[in-house]
């Protein structure tokens, strides 16, 4: 199973440079609902409550503290 | 090192009005103006001054086509490396940023193009092949910046001429707000900065003349204080099988936006920075209002 | 990858350097340098738990093109919360966590611990900095502090861009060290649930948890992007729960001993060590009506045997006016641990790890709801409400008057939330 992700992850950086824009054409993809983190705050307190409630956490990106909750 | 620069005198008209005492006269080819809300004429005599002399000692040091300064030797180095003053180091850093973050939008070597555009009201457009040749010649990353030498390929020019009457402003407020902290407004040809509300009207008020095509539609704006900057495409323009090619052109391509604004008018903290985005806003053509509106700015655009 | 969200604010910024004098412009937009937002959650189980979670955060570009940002969150947490013994069909009593007196629960009830007042404090910052044209170093700590526990972290992130900001590669590394200090100290693992007991207990234990963080992110086309990320965590120390307990049943599936109208409950026991690895895709594409959508999918598996999938779907109707509306939907399913028993049996061995945790069950989740914006420079106001259920999958393997509760009921929660930008 590890290696199937790895190899994947592979074939797509190879792929992902074939993929993109000029950089004159950022436009939409620069406006603030397009940011990959767009409401850290919300983000952050969904992660706490489904840390809290359920057995799996993370994965968008690195959280900040334990709570004990789980 | 640069030769001693001759200032000319600082040539002004005083006028006093109700509310306070305005100078005007004329740099970097506009009609300005100096509003000075006070009754003392010693006093805004000072101020007047000090704020003519800044857009005339920048209008000498910026200008292209003036002779005997820093940015006519870069220009004309030929492929040699120049080493540049503190300011116009900070002013580089400044074009340098903003070329990264506009995506390469605003270039400041992009003015050899005027060598094939001339906007005379005719159908002349250049050839593919005179704009795909001068490209060669435009590119800000082409250029090498590094502190404090700047080095150009031969043949290619850098021209400040974009924000250079925004830095003007900029600049002669500071300077004006070192010697009284009056209210003060600064106008240089429609780019203007207001240091604080005044205290004996409602609001400054003030004609920005933006002209579009057939109607020119003046609008006053009322403003407390802020940076206004007005970038226009209407007066100078080619036109050829009823398709029209407005001034503006697309440093990318070498080619005239098309369907930009007539007239794009920011507002926000500092001349350079609101010139820099409405620069930018008419260069997006008809994305022109997503782009400000992506920016959280207050502007008017008029097509 | 790195967006001028606001090319404005880095503008300012940069102007502020250019025009030197910055004290006279500094002190005119001093404010419009930090931006600020804030968030208030509340939380509520009807007849559990509720908590209110008030957050502010500060962000600041810096001039050099990078940025700081702190943040603080208080999370209130009252109510009473399944304690992992199963219901009956006689009342019984249980001690409390600190040892400090009974109480009851009526036949057929879930029981609940009702000690669950908790407030948590956490604060957090992040800075992050260029180091080269296409290369960002960010940096973050974190400490965390409630009555019966503490959490202090530590992370650092390397970000490379590629292929003209179009591919952006990160590495990331985390560690977190925690210490746990129950009311009434830590129990004994497996130990029976006694008064008496409370007497020879260590007072706390730790935790410590190492984060490993691959990611991906890349541009499509000018109206989308996809975004992988693959995780590892490695937990060693206490990952026990000592309020939660597992009940011992009788030959009858009743949870009580011989001659006795205390419940026979042992206190839980999970390993020492967990060791996770997720992997995390998302695509996010604005289309041409002007509407958003916001898809991703997670997929997470450890050596505890919790395998889950998530699914989050957020679409976002654009309306004019600088408002929107996003319905958003999240599903999630669970595997239970592989030492999840809901009970176990009395005089048989006991096992070396036991957890009669809902939360550690075989589970389904689902989320739904709708958050509204509004305003201008990008919508500062949010208001959102979902609704939230839990279904752990009732145990297989019951019997006797076990078969008569409801061992694991759904839980259902609603989330109020308050956004504000300023």
């Amino acid at each position: 199973m590890k290696r199937l992700i790895f190899i994947c992850l592979l074939l797509m950086l190879n792929a992902c440079s074939q993929l993109g824009v000029k950089p004159w054409d950022r436009d939409t993809l620069a406006e603030p609902a397009m940011a990959v983190s767009e409401q850290p705050l919300t983000d952050a307190l969904e992660d706490h409550t489904y840390f809290s409630k359920e057995a799996a956490s993370g994965g968008r990106g690195f959280g900040g503290g334990g709570c004990g909750c789980n | 090192m640069p030769a001693t620069l001759q200032t000319k005198p600082a040539h002004f008209v005083l006028e006093r009005h109700s509310h306070g005492i305005r100078g005007r006269f004329k740099a970097m080819a506009s009609p300005c103006e100096v509003l000075v809300e006070t009754q003392d004429e010693q006093l805004a005599e000072n101020v007047v001054t000090v704020a003519v002399n800044e857009a005339l000692r920048i209008e000498q040091t910026f200008c292209r086509y003036r002779e005997r300064n820093l940015i006519h030797k870069i220009n004309n180095a030929n492929g040699e490396a120049v080493a540049v003053d503190e300011e116009l180091a900070r002013l580089l850093d400044f074009v340098d940023h903003c070329y990264r973050i506009s995506d390469g939008l605003f270039d400041v070597t992009a003015g050899v193009l005027r060598r094939a555009w001339r906007f005379d009201g005719s159908d002349r457009l250049p050839s593919r092949k005179q704009v795909k040749s001068l490209m060669n010649l435009v590119g800000w990353s082409k250029a090498h910046w590094r502190i404090p030498n700047i080095q150009l390929q031969p043949g290619m020019e850098i021209d400040l001429g974009g924000i250079g009457k925004e830095y003007a402003v900029d600049r002669a407020l500071l300077l004006a707000e070192e010697i009284s902290d009056t209210p003060i407004l600064i106008n240089f040809g429609g780019d203007l900065k207001a240091n604080r509300a005044p205290t004996r009207q409602q609001s400054w008020q003030v004609g920005i003349e933006l002209s579009a095509s057939a109607k020119p539609q003046p609008f006053v704006l009322s403003l407390d204080q802020g940076a206004y900057t007005t970038s226009g495409d209407a007066r100078r323009y080619l036109m050829r099988n009823g398709k029209r090619y407005g001034h503006v052109l697309n440093p990318r391509t070498g080619w005239s936006v098309s369907q930009a604004p007539s007239s794009v008018t920011v507002k926000g903290d500092s001349c350079t920075e609101t010139g820099v985005l409405s620069t930018m806003a008419m260069l997006k053509g008809k994305e022109a209002e997503r782009f400000l509106q992506a920016q959280g700015v207050e502007h008017w655009i008029q097509r | 990858m790195k967006k001028h969200a606001f090319i404005a604010s880095t503008l300012a910024s940069a102007t502020c350097t250019l025009l030197g004098a910055s004290n006279v412009l500094a002190a005119m937009n001093s404010d419009s340098l930090w931006e600020f937002d804030s968030a208030f959650l509340i939380y509520s189980e009807p007849d559990r738990v509720s908590a209110l979670e008030p957050t502010v955060s500060a962000k600041r570009e810096t001039t050099n093109g990078g940025s700081l940002f702190f943040k603080g969150v208080i999370d209130s947490l009252t109510g009473t919360s399944a304690n992992g013994a199963v219901p009956t069909d006689r009342a019984k009593a249980f001690t409390r966590p600190s040892g400090d007196g009974n109480y009851t629960i009526n036949t057929g009830g879930t029981p609940l611990d009702d000690t669950y007042h908790d407030t948590r404090l956490a604060i957090s910052s992040d800075w992050e900095t260029p180091l080269s044209q296409t290369m960002r170093l960010a940096l973050g700590g974190n400490i965390s502090n409630e009555f019966d526990y503490m959490s202090a972290s530590a992370s650092a992130r390397l970000l490379k861009d590629f292929n003209q900001k179009n591919t952006t590669l990160s590495v990331g590394l985390a560690h977190a060290e925690d210490t746990i200090e129950p009311e009434g100290g830590i129990p004994e693992a497996l130990g029976l649930v006694s008064e008496a007991e409370f007497d020879n207990r260590a007072n706390d234990d730790d935790n410590s948890v190492t984060d490993l963080l691959f990611g991906v992110t890349q541009i499509i086309d000018q109206n989308s992007f996809f975004q992988v990320n693959y995780g590892l965590t490695d937990s060693n120390g206490y990952h026990t729960d000592p309020y939660k307990l597992v009940s011992l049943v009788d030959g009858n599936g009743r949870p009580f001993g011989d001659n006795s109208d205390i419940p026979s409950v042992i206190y839980e026991n999970r390993p020492e060590d967990r060791a996770r690895h997720s992997l995390f895709g998302r695509y996010k594409r604005k289309l041409d009506s002007g509407d958003m959508l916001d898809l991703s999918y997670r997929y997470s598996t450890d050596d505890w045997e919790i395998d889950t999938h998530t699914v989050d779907i957020k679409y976002r109707f654009d309306l004019t006016g600088n408002r929107y509306i996003q319905p958003h939907f999240r599903f999630y399913t669970q595997s239970e641990a592989e030492f999840y028993r809901p009970f176990l049996l009395q005089g048989e061995g006991l096992p070396e790890f036991a957890s009669a945790d809902y939360r550690l069950a075989d589970m389904d989740t689902f989320t739904i709801g709708a958050e509204y914006g509004w305003g201008n420079k990008n919508n500062p106001w949010r208001v959102s409400l979902e609704y939230y259920l839990q279904e752990p999958t009732e145990p297989g393997n019951k019997f006797g008057e076990l078969e008569n509760q409801e061992l694991l009921p759904s839980v259902d929660a609603i989330l109020l939330r308050v956004n504000k930008r300023f």
